[in-house]
Formats: structure tokens, sequence, C-alpha cells
């Protein structure tokens, strides 16, 4: 008897291993004609989404290459998974990066460019900005793909309870901040991190914090002159910074704040969550003295010189695909990100869609007047020097000038540190 | 069995059964501590090419020059000191009342271990609503009193002292726990022959009580300096991925984070690393040597 139980069992053990084999070896068989591509992103929620729409459309239109996209959670796990994975050495073919860790990767000997890929006629189509912040040592390393800039959003039924027009300079964002302080209100949300405000300041006195040729001007006279009035208001507490909340548009959705200067990317954020009776909009930043500037944010896709040749050329045909217009203008108006390609920006359906949604149109309006910092090793250290700087002016409520000063020394040596 | 002398052979044997532990501790601990060890003294070091241009002090030296590790070493004593203490005689408050409670015991025991088993992202999350400075919890109170608001997450003067207390609730339980398990260790007869020399309940605490719980408070103690100094996912969680309000919650462990993954600079991390390695033995010593010296018995007593 047990002798028939063992042989019983021995069959089945025996057929399902068959069977499962079997099934595995013909899966084996379908995926192997086509070159895998793993890509890894930080998108999260409904960007998600249409990403992998786009992953799908993009493996349905292919014989040749498949996709596999794999969200990495935010940003910063992004950033760890590929630090541990360059170590070792599981890293994915493409990944979505900011360019401002290109020379970091460069160094590593981890990514590959892509001017042997893409002709120059197709990069020319990229917007000069973005593609511009991907260059580094004469070579196209990264590729625009979830940019964004900062834009102003505005509560209108409060500038209309205090008889205000939506500011469109500085001084009118003061006299806001003013008005709404003498009724209980306040006049300006920032984010914890308003690096964008300080660097689109300096960069509209015209002196950009760190220039192309990595000069330091935070604390030229012009660069003080145009933190003065953020800092004045921070120190008044006519504007107010998000600290734990992190975004502005947490206090901004409360309804007791006049103007929100955030990043285009949470527009579709503050539509999901705004309450229904909650009328907002939203403009360019305020210009300085005549002078506006945007600093480029969101991120880019590198390629990494991981996996076979096949592979990294698969990474770019999927690369070069979200670069077509459609794709372009598909990712653009699902997620309110801005169109990478001057091509797409102007497209009838691109027009038509910032007629339907006027929200949007500040900024791809801001477009022309847009830059990107310069990329250099030790970027990250400088961007957290800057930090502690607008800390000194929100929370410390030091001087412009001294913490300006100091933002000089630290960034010079920090320049000096990573050249050597 | 348990007495024979060990052999060769026994000893071969004994290896062989701890071989597969042994071999995933040198791989996956060993081995790493030495290389973060020794990453420490590297300098102009490629992290992915894993190129060393020289061994130096450099690391060391920058460390001892830096504003935002100084402050970090600073705030992590203040935070120590603010945890350790409190949250140690806190425990031994509530297990002594715990030991003594007639009713519910269990239930109270289970309500205080349970911050322990909790995640600290939930922890965080409710404790960010008690800090809120418009609607938080702890500011109705302060209300009941007729005291001013504290927005305790975004002012550089309160938000380690907010850290300071979830770290405290966060640790009573693992320390209750403790506490309590000594003291039903500890044999009533000491009791009823303090209670026949007339001892009251204060005499009985300080002659038997503390003097037998004294191990247990010494592990406990070290313990906690241990797990304090690596406090770190306390200040992620509740500070939203910062550290606080102008770095005013900026410990040792969240700079060595801060270094090695959002400023590229792992050598400085690992020095930083070695530093609070030894922080870690050098208190741990501390503790040990002045529990020791003023709570053991000189003689006549073990800790059975």
């Amino acid at each position: 008897m047990k002798k028939v139980i063992r042989n019983g069992l021995l069959l089945i053990v025996t057929l399902t291993a068959s069977i499962t084999l079997a099934g595995c070896g013909q899966q084996r068989t379908s995926q192997s004609t086509r070159v895998t591509v793993t890509f890894w992103h930080g998108m999260t929620g409904h960007n998600k989404t249409v990403l992998q729409g786009l992953v799908q459309d993009f493996n349905r239109s292919q014989s040749t290459y498949r996709v596999v996209a794999n969200g990495q959670g935010t940003f910063s796990n992004l950033q760890q998974k590929i630090m541990t994975a360059a170590k070792s050495k599981t890293l994915p073919t493409i990944a979505q990066t900011s360019y401002t860790n290109v020379p970091n990767y460069v160094k590593g000997g981890l990514i590959a460019p892509f001017n042997t890929d893409l002709s120059a006629k197709e990069l020319a189509g990229i917007q000069p900005a973005f593609l511009k912040a991907g260059q580094y040592q004469g070579k196209q390393y990264a590729l625009p793909f979830s940019k964004s800039v900062r834009i102003m959003y505005y509560n209108q039924r409060l500038l209309k309870q205090l008889n205000l027009k939506v500011p469109t300079t500085w001084k009118a964002v003061q006299h806001v901040g003013q008005v709404a302080q003498q009724h209980g209100l306040t006049g300006l949300a920032l984010d914890r991190a308003y690096l964008g405000e300080l660097n689109d300041l300096a960069h509209a006195a015209g002196q950009p914090l760190v220039t192309t040729n990595l000069k330091v001007n935070a604390a030229a006279p012009q660069t003080v002159d145009a933190v003065q009035p953020l800092a004045h208001m921070l120190k008044t507490g006519t504007a107010k910074t998000a600290g734990a909340d992190n975004y502005g548009n947490v206090r901004f959705l409360k309804g007791r704040t006049v103007l929100y200067c955030g990043s285009s990317a949470a527009l579709g954020l503050i539509q999901a969550s705004a309450p229904k009776n909650f009328q907002w909009g939203t403009t360019q930043t305020p210009s300085y003295q005549g002078q506006r500037a945007n600093c480029v944010a969101g991120n880019d896709l590198v390629r990494f010189k991981t996996g076979t040749k096949a592979q990294r050329q698969g990474g770019a045909a999927f690369i070069k695909y979200l670069l077509q217009n459609r794709q372009t203008i598909r990712w653009a108006t699902q997620t309110g990100y801005l169109p990478v390609t001057t091509a797409a920006a102007t497209t009838a359906s691109y027009q038509r869609y910032l007629k339907k949604h006027p929200k949007f149109k500040a900024a791809a309006s801001e477009l022309k007047t847009s830059y990107t910092d310069p990329a250099f090793l030790g970027y990250s250290q400088y961007l957290t020097a800057l930090q502690t700087t607008a800390d000194d002016l929100a929370v410390k409520h030091v001087a412009a000038a001294t913490t300006l000063n100091k933002l000089q020394q630290t960034t010079e040596t920090i320049i000096k540190t990573n050249q050597n | 069995m348990l007495n024979s002398r060990p052999t060769v052979r026994s000893t071969l044997k004994a290896l062989l059964y701890i071989a597969p532990l042994l071999v995933i501790s040198l791989a996956f601990t060993f081995w790493p501590l030495l290389e973060a060890f020794a990453m420490g003294f590297y300098r102009h070091y490629n992290f992915y090419l894993n190129q060393i241009g020289s061994l130096s002090l450099a690391n060391f030296q920058f460390l001892w020059h830096d504003a935002a590790f100084q402050l970090a070493l600073r705030n992590t004593l203040i935070f120590i000191i603010g945890v350790v203490p409190v949250s140690i005689g806190l425990a031994l408050l509530l297990a002594l009342s715990l030991h003594h409670a007639r009713h519910f015991a269990k239930l109270l025991q289970t309500i205080y271990f349970l911050p322990l088993v909790t995640s600290s992202v939930a922890i965080a999350i409710v404790w960010r609503w008690l800090f809120s400075a418009e609607h938080g919890g702890l500011n109705g109170w302060l209300a009941i009193i007729n005291r001013t608001p504290v927005d305790w997450l975004n002012d550089p003067r309160y938000s380690l002292l907010a850290l300071i207390i979830v770290c405290i609730w966060h640790s009573l339980g693992l320390n209750i726990i403790l506490l309590l398990a000594s003291l039903q260790q500890i044999d009533r007869r000491y009791y009823l022959a303090a209670q026949l020399d007339g001892a009251n309940s204060w005499q009985q605490f300080t002659n038997v009580t503390w003097p037998l719980l004294t191990p247990m408070i010494l592990l406990v103690s070290i313990n906690a300096v241990i797990v304090n100094l690596k406090v770190f996912d306390q200040v992620y969680a509740l500070f939203n991925g910062s550290a606080g309000p102008a770095n005013a919650d900026l410990t040792l462990m969240y700079y060595l984070y801060q270094k090695f993954y959002v400023e590229d600079q792992p050598t400085i991390a690992a020095a930083c690393g070695i530093v609070l390695f030894g922080i870690t033995v050098g208190l741990t010593l501390g503790t040990l040597w002045v529990l020791r010296r003023h709570h053991y018995p000189q003689r006549g007593w073990s800790p059975s």
C-alpha cells in the first residue's frame, strides 16, 4: 500500500514538474526573440499609471525590444537603489534621474552617452534648456523626461476679498503679504526647500548662484539685493515656509494663504486635493527688476553601460519613442510635466489642451525664460549648502548678506575640493 | 558530556555546527564592517570603481572642522541625556506600578508594549498630528492651562524636545517589560525579611528592589544608550525626510545618511560611522563603570 502511495506521489510530482518546465520553456521561447530593456523610475500614483501605459504601447509596437519598467518608490529611494546597484553591478539599462547626477555617474564610469544613437536633428528637437542640461564634457548623457518649473498659485477668493490683483513682481508680492498680514492671513507659502525661488531671484538679477564656468555669485551685491525682498517677507512672517509639511501646498489649500510658489508638477495634486469651493489659479513666478528667470527642475533619463549592446540600443529606442510628438504630448497632458520637445510644445493639440486647461499655461509660458543649473561634481553638496541658506533665512532669520557670504565660501570650497 | 574536556575533534565538530551562521556573519556583518572601517581612511576615493587615491586621516579632519558634524554630535548628546534617564526612570515607575497592580496588569503591559511593535512611520504620523501647531493635541492641552501654542515641529527651540518626547514614549515598552521581568524574579522572602526588620516601603525599595534590579537597569541603560545613539528613523519620519527646522534635529546617524546617500561622500560617512562606533563603545563602558561603581554591592551578593 505504502509503495502504491509513494509511486502515485512520485508520478504527480513528475507530471507537475514536466508541465511547469514545459510552460517555462514556451515562455522563454516567446520572449527570447526580444531584447529586454530594464527601466527604473521614481513615478508613483497616477503618473506611474501613465508611464506604464507608454511602456505597454512601446512594447506592443515592437518586435525587437521589450521594456520592463520597475517603479522604485520615491525619487530618493530610486537614487539610493541606483547607488547600491552600481556597486553590485546590477544596474538597469536605463533609469530616471536628475541630470545633476551625470558628473558623478561619468566619474564612476556608469553611463553611456546618447550621441551615437540619436542624430543631431533628433537632439535639436529637444527644448534647448533641457538639452543643454544633459550635456557634460561635450556629450549628451541625459535626455529630459519629467520636467517642471516653479510657478505661482493664487487664491482667487482671497485676492478678491483683499481687493488685490494677481501680483507679477516681487514688489507686488511683498504688498500682498503686508495686506494679508493685516487681515490675519499669510501672504505667501513656500516649500521647505524653496531653493528654486532663491536661484530664480539671483538669476533675474543677472548673477546665477553658480555659472556654467563654475563661478560662484552667491555673495555678489546684486544677489544679496535680489534675495532681500523674500528674506524680509520671511522675517516679518508675511511669507512662511512649509517646514515639516515639506510642501507649501498644504498651507495654501487650507484657504488662509493668498499665494504659493511651488512646482508645476504639483498642479495635478493640487487639482485633486483642492476642496470643491476652493477657487484658485496659476501664473508665472514674479519678476525682479523687470527680469524673470525660471529654473528647470525634474528628472531626466540616463543609459547605463551595463547589459549588452542590444539592450543599450533598446534603451535608446525607447527614449526616442518617448521623444516623439505623440508620446511627449500624452505624457505632458496627462501628468502636467512640461513637453520636452519644441515641436510637441507648439502642436495644435498641445495648444488646444492649454486652452482647455488654463492652469497649465503658466508653466508652459515659462519655457521662454527657463534655465538650468550647471551640473558639476559636488552638486548635491552644494544643494545641501543652499538648503542651509534657505533655513538660515526662513527659520533663523539670519541677514541675507551673512548667509549668502557663507554660501559663497562653502560652494567655492565644494567646487575646489571636487575638482582635485 | 557538558563537563568533558574540549578536544580537537570536539572543537572541530562544534565549528562545523556553527559554520553556517559563522559564514553568514563573516560575509554580511564582519566583512562590510571592516570595509566600512577602511573606507573611513580613504582619500580621493572613487566609490563606483573602488579606486583608492591614498590613505589618510583627512576625513576625520573634515569631521573635526565641519559645523554640521559638530551640530549632529551636540544634538545626539543632548538627545541621549534627554531620553535615556527619563525613559528608564519612567519605565521603572510604570514597571513598579504594574508589578503591584491587582487588575488589568496584562492589558496594561500590552498597551505599554504596543509602541515598540508599531512602525516608526505610523508613530510619526500620529505624533505629527499631536504636535501640529494649529490643531495638535499637545497644543490643546497647553490651551487648557492658558499657555501659548508651540510650533513643535517647525520651531528649532522645541523640535529636539519633540523628538525626545517621541523617543521616550517609543522606548518605554521594552524597558517596562524587561524591568517587570526582573522585578518578578526578586524573591518575596527578601521583602518579608525587610518587613520583619521594620523597613518601610521606601527602605524596601532602596535596600531590596534597587540593588537586585541593578543588573537589569545596567542592561537597559546600555541598550538605551546604544539604540538612541543610532536614532534615525524617528527623525526621518517625524520631520518628513529632513533633520528638523534648520537641522535642529540633525543626529549623527542622520548626518551619516545625509553624507552617504544625499551628498555622495561615502568616505566622510564611513569616518562618521567610526566616530559613532567609538562614542558607542565609550558611552557603554562609561555607563557600565558608573553603574557598577555606584550601585553594585561590593561583595556578598550575586545577581542570580
